[in-house]
């Protein structure tokens, strides 16, 4: 599964640097570090859509999070997802 | 010969003193780059009008065109002259490059001037003459690619006397020092820092005497060029792209959008690292071709902040560690500082919607400004820069 966090400058500034920090942490929680590709980019034009949270597309899916929903979003779309592909 | 005169310096205080006794100018003009060094007559307030007097004095009237005679017995006369020890003294040397190669090097009572070639000390013949009634060491000769040209006041060849030596560094010390140091083909910043710390190591600190390196290196000209936001109009993406691919040397990318933009007309992936060295500035990313892609604002409001603390005095070194750095801003600085001879600006006015959003923490729509302050100090560094908009 791959992850890509936005570490452009509208990003950066509402807090991709500790949303990447949860990423890992969650990661190592979770035990994914061998099924997860995280990887950078700068910009993926969400920037004008009002979003408050910092753009990350999780397979492909653009989501915005925030410190507040980044575990949320991470169990739901990363974990429940992977765990459901196992069990097939 | 397509070539360009690099010069720095560096001064160390004498303890406890405030001001230097010694002075170095530099000074280029249409047809030569010039530096000077000189080293008044003791320390402090007094030291430091001497040594301002005659190295300003020379600047000047050798960038007119005035012969060296006059320069010499204009100081002469007018230096003031020191109450304690009824002289008006400053020692100096003066290093004329001409845009053509042709070095023209005129000495007075400083340390003889340490030529370095290719890893090797040289010594070009002189000639002694009287002028003024100073005795003054003069050389012709022609300079090469990658020499560099280091002169100091005596402050670096006692450099530890009574201290950690008994009788200093000596000349002789400090010229193995050169070359061992030169070998491997420092920038003339790097070298000025390397030389002015080892000195001040020497003194532990505390440097009995005004200590100053000033270095020339001759260096290929050397273009970077540095792209920062799309175009005004999207149909101009791709002859902004192909103007900056077109010039040779360094190509630097600014900007998230622009990173995109370029990576996208390249058609070669952008991989956004993931590596914060510093947790205020976004991480660098990588386009193969590109030397150097970084976020826009933020790491640009950094690097001019960096190099703003390197310009305070033309040509004086500053603390290297701050371009050492590892993130993106510092990257830029230390290619502006170390790597470039000419920039050429690539300026996209379009304007970042994103930007203009109130609720960020930060004003991001001051790239142009940004960009106009970074052109401006590179200028004062000395740089040749050229400014494209689109």
């Amino acid at each position: 599964m791959e992850i890509v966090l936005c570490v452009g400058s509208s990003c950066h500034l509402k807090g991709s640097s500790a949303i990447l920090n949860r990423i890992n942490a969650l990661i190592t929680e979770y035990h994914l570090g061998g099924k997860i590709i995280l990887s950078g980019s700068f910009c993926m034009d969400q920037c004008t859509k009002g979003n408050s949270g910092v753009c990350i597309k999780i397979d492909k899916q653009i989501f915005s999070v925030t410190a507040a929903t980044i575990d949320d979003v991470f169990r739901r779309e990363v974990v429940q997802k992977l765990s459901g592909e196992d069990s097939v | 010969m397509q070539h360009v005169v690099e010069c720095v310096y560096k001064s160390l205080n004498h303890k406890g003193e405030e001001l230097c006794g010694d002075k170095v100018e530099i000074v280029r003009t249409k047809n030569s780059d010039i530096l000077v060094l000189a080293d008044g007559l003791g320390s402090g307030v007094k030291a430091n009008i001497l040594s301002t007097l005659t190295s300003k004095i020379i600047a000047t009237m050798i960038q007119e065109g005035a012969p060296l005679e006059d320069t010499v017995e204009t100081i002469s006369s007018t230096l003031p002259l020191c109450s304690v020890r009824h002289l008006a003294y400053s020692t100096f040397s003066i290093l004329e490059i001409s845009h053509d190669g042709e070095a023209h090097l005129v000495e007075f009572d400083n340390p003889a001037c340490f030529c370095l070639r290719k890893g090797e000390l040289i010594r070009p013949p002189f000639v002694k003459r009287e002028i003024a009634g100073k005795e003054i060491r003069e050389s012709f000769f022609r300079v090469e690619l990658g020499d560099y040209y280091v002169l100091v006041s005596d402050g670096v060849i006692y450099a530890g006397v009574g201290e950690t030596l008994n009788f200093g560094w000596t000349w002789d010390h400090v010229a193995d020092f050169l070359r061992r140091e030169a070998a491997k083909r420092p920038s003339a910043h790097r070298l000025a820092h390397q030389l002015s710390t080892a000195c001040n190591d020497l003194y532990m600190g505390k440097p009995g005497d005004d200590t100053t390196v000033a270095v020339a290196k001759v260096i290929p000209a050397s273009h970077v060029h540095l792209l920062a936001s799309p175009p005004q109009d999207k149909k101009d993406d791709e002859r902004m792209v192909q103007d900056f691919m077109k010039g040779s040397d360094i190509r630097i990318v600014c900007g998230g959008t622009s990173g995109n933009m370029v990576a996208r007309i390249l058609d070669k992936p952008l991989r956004a690292s993931l590596h914060y060295s510093d947790p205020s500035l976004p991480p660098t990313a990588e386009i193969e071709g590109i030397n150097l892609v970084t976020e826009g604002v933020l790491t640009l409001s950094k690097t001019l902040e960096i190099l703003r603390q390197c310009v305070t005095n033309t040509g004086e070194v500053e603390n290297l560690e701050l371009v050492d750095a590892d993130n993106g801003a510092a990257q830029i600085a230390k290619i502006l500082l170390e790597k470039c001879t000419h920039l050429n600006l690539y300026i996209g006015q379009a304007i970042n919607p994103a930007h203009q959003n109130p609720n960020l923490p930060f004003d991001l729509s001051i790239k142009a400004r940004l960009l106009e302050e970074l052109a401006d100090l590179a200028r004062k560094l000395g740089r040749t820069v050229e400014c494209y908009y689109y």
